[in-house]
Formats: C-alpha cells, sequence, structure tokens
C-alpha cells in the first residue's frame, strides 16, 4: 500500500468503517510508515478537537422580540403574547448553577496542562495571602488590553467561545477566592484558585496571539 | 401542562417561544459559523424561527424537533448564500498554532479557540459539510438532503475540510 492509498482511506479508518481486511492492511502501512502515523495522529486530533467545540451557543442579545414581531404580523397567526420573565427565572438560576459546578470540574481538570510563557508565575506562588491573586490579575489585565485591540481580526464564532470559556472561569476564580476567604489555610483550595488564574492566562495568551496573524 | 410542539403547531406563539428558548444555542452556533459574521446569523437564526413557524403545522414528527429545526437553518443560510451571492467576511486563518506535542494534546479552552478560527478560514461547502458531519453528528445521507449536493460531493469535501484543519493546526 502506498501512502497516497493510505490517505484515501482514512477517513474510512478513522470512521471506522472498513471492513477487517482493509484495517488490516493499514494498520501494518502504519506499523512501516512515520509520515502516515503522525497524519492518522493528527487527524485523530482534528476530530478529537471537533468533538469538544460548544455546539451550543447563546446568542449576545434576546432575538425572540424581533422574532415575535415578525410571527404577529402573519396574518395567519394569533398576536404574541409575551411571556412574564418570573416564568423563565427559575430556569436561568438552574442555568447559572449548572455553569458554576462546570467551571469547578473544568479547573479541577486543567491543573496539570503544561504552562505557557506569560508574565505571571508559574509555579504555585508561594505568597501568602492574596498578593499572587493580584499579580494573576494584572497580568490578565495586560493580555486582556492586547486582546481587545485585536479581537476584531478573530471569527465571531471563535470570540463566542472565548467569552464563554472566561465566564466560566471568572466564575470559578471568584467562587475559589470566597472559598479561601473562609478557610485561608485550605492548600486544595489555593491549588484551586491558582489553577483557574493560570488556566485564564493561558486562554488570553492563546486567543492574542490568534488575533496576530 | 400539554406539549410545546403540539401547541406551537395549534398556533400558540408562547409555547413556540418555549421552543426557541431550548434550540436556540445550537442554531445560533450553526449559523455564527457557516457565516461567520455575528451581526448576519441573528438574522439567519431569525429567519430560521420564522420560517419553522411557518411549517410547523406540516411537521409530523417523523424526526426530532431539532433535527427538523436544524434543517430549516441549514436551508436557510445555503439558500440565503445562492440568492445573494453575499459575500463572507473575511477572518484571516491563525499565524502561528503552538506546536504541542502531537499525541497529548487534552481538550481544553486555548485548543477550542484554534480550532473555531481554523474552521473559519476553511472554504464554504467544505466548512459546511465538517461542520454538520463532524462537529454535529449528522451522516452524509442527511448532509445530502440538508444541503441538496450530492452524497459523494459530501463526503469529498469532509476528506478536503479534514485536511485542509490538520494543515492549518500544524502549520
Ligand atoms: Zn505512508
Amino acid at each position: 500500500m502506498t501512502c497516497a492509498e493510505f490517505d484515501q482511506l482514512l477517513d474510512r479508518y478513522l470512521d471506522e468503517s472498513l471492513d477487517a481486511t482493509r484495517r488490516a492492511e493499514l494498520d501494518s502501512h502504519l506499523r512501516g510508515c512515520e509520515s502516515c502515523r503522525i497524519l492518522t495522529a493528527q487527524m485523530r486530533e482534528v476530530l478529537a478537537s471537533a468533538a469538544t467545540l460548544p455546539r451550543s451557543i447563546r446568542p449576545p442579545r434576546d432575538l425572540w422580540p424581533d422574532i415575535a414581531e415578525r410571527l404577529a404580523s402573519r396574518a395567519t397567526q394569533p398576536p404574541v403574547r409575551s411571556i412574564p420573565w418570573r416564568r423563565w427565572a427559575p430556569l436561568v438560576a438552574a442555568a447559572v448553577l449548572l455553569i458554576a459546578v462546570t467551571a469547578i470540574v473544568t479547573v479541577r481538570l486543567s491543573r496539570r496542562e503544561p504552562p505557557v510563557a506569560v508574565t505571571a508565575p508559574r509555579e504555585q506562588p508561594h505568597i501568602e495571602g492574596f498578593a499572587a491573586d493580584r499579580e494573576y490579575v494584572l497580568a490578565a489585565e495586560d493580555l486582556e488590553r492586547v486582546l481587545t485591540e485585536g479581537r476584531g481580526r478573530l471569527a465571531p464564532a471563535t470570540v463566542a467561545v472565548l467569552e464563554r470559556n472566561l465566564a466560566l472561569i471568572d466564575a470559578a476564580i471568584v467562587e475559589a477566592r470566597a472559598a479561601l476567604e473562609a478557610d485561608p489555610a485550605n492548600a486544595d483550595l489555593r491549588a484551586l484558585l491558582w489553577g483557574a488564574h493560570r488556566q485564564k492566562l493561558d486562554l488570553l495568551d492563546r486567543a492574542t496571539r490568534l488575533t496576530r496573524s | 401542562m400539554s406539549d410545546p410542539i403540539q401547541r406551537a403547531r395549534e398556533g400558540d406563539p408562547d409555547a413556540f417561544r418555549v421552543l426557541y428558548e431550548e434550540h436556540v444555542g445550537r442554531i445560533y452556533a450553526l449559523c455564527l459559523r457557516l457565516a461567520r459574521d455575528a451581526a448576519h446569523a441573528e438574522e439567519l437564526v431569525q429567519d430560521t424561527f420564522v420560517k419553522a413557524w411557518e411549517k410547523l403545522p406540516g411537521f409530523r414528527g417523523e424526526s426530532a424537533f431539532g433535527t427538523w429545526l436544524f434543517r430549516i437553518a441549514v436551508n436557510v443560510t445555503l439558500a440565503e448564500r445562492r440568492a445573494t451571492g453575499r459575500r463572507e467576511s473575511r477572518v484571516g486563518l491563525t499565524a502561528e498554532p503552538e506546536a504541542l506535542p502531537a499525541a497529548h494534546r487534552t481538550p481544553d479552552p486555548g485548543a477550542q479557540l484554534d480550532m473555531e478560527q481554523a474552521i473559519a478560514g476553511l472554504p464554504p461547502h467544505a466548512r459546511a459539510v465538517f461542520l454538520l458531519y463532524d462537529v454535529e453528528g449528522y451522516q452524509h445521507a442527511e448532509i445530502a438532503q440538508m444541503t441538496g449536493i450530492a452524497e459523494g460531493t459530501s463526503k469529498a469535501q469532509l476528506f478536503r475540510a479534514r485536511r485542509l484543519l490538520r494543515e492549518a493546526l500544524n502549520r
């Protein structure tokens, strides 16, 4: 099997829609060909990364009033009545709670990520109290300033994903900070706060670099 | 409380609003990625729900409501592009995505950003097929039905999209 033949069958290999014989041929080619091994690994990454993208993004403003107006103007349909806000309040509260829980999980999972080139300390700082917290806040502000300038060069879906993740991380920071105030000696909480800060800097740093194209 | 789909079919806009709230996030995400322009994506979302309201009496529940709505969104987006020949906003591709060790990259927000930006840089048809197949999980036959392209074309576009993304993410 040539590398070109391998490439032609790679998608079906990754989708696991090849029969056993074909699959064995590809496996055998992979064992002897480093460039196809790299290709396969990178393609798996593309697919894994696609699977992590948010499939739902809230619009930045409520689009319902405009839609309701257009529905009301259709002669065949009855006019639109608005729904009182309090009917939605419990749903919103549940969503906020979900976000808070997700943030903690996200931060816990991300604590072992490789460090990135940022101005804040990369190791968990030994500075006591809230001095380190302030360092991180200042570093994040620096990056946010740079990002604001280059933001127009990002695709809107990228911006939406960025904002969503920043909101999650900020919520985790607020939560960890509050917990730490109540229990200042708790090392786990310190690590949680530190992890959230570092994740925020990593995200801002990556986004800033995406704007420089 | 009765089924909001049933009540919306009977012309109850409050029930339709329940459906809107439930599905708007997915529809907006799709339109945002297809159109690559936030204001345009908002228009497409509105058009999608207005069209769904009109077509709702014909919805018989053969597919899930979400899938039915999704198909309308794809149609609205692609039809609009065909009709107006609307030019997309230009979005620069990422210049220097991090050269991370390939095998050990775990899903993280930074990688999501790189991926979004790389998807935005794909040609329109390759982008649409990639989004529907690899992000949304539809099969080629369904994509062919939604977009009006042949199944073989859908496969070819997916092939192209995946390789372009691999290049963009590993430069
Ligand atoms: Zn090879």
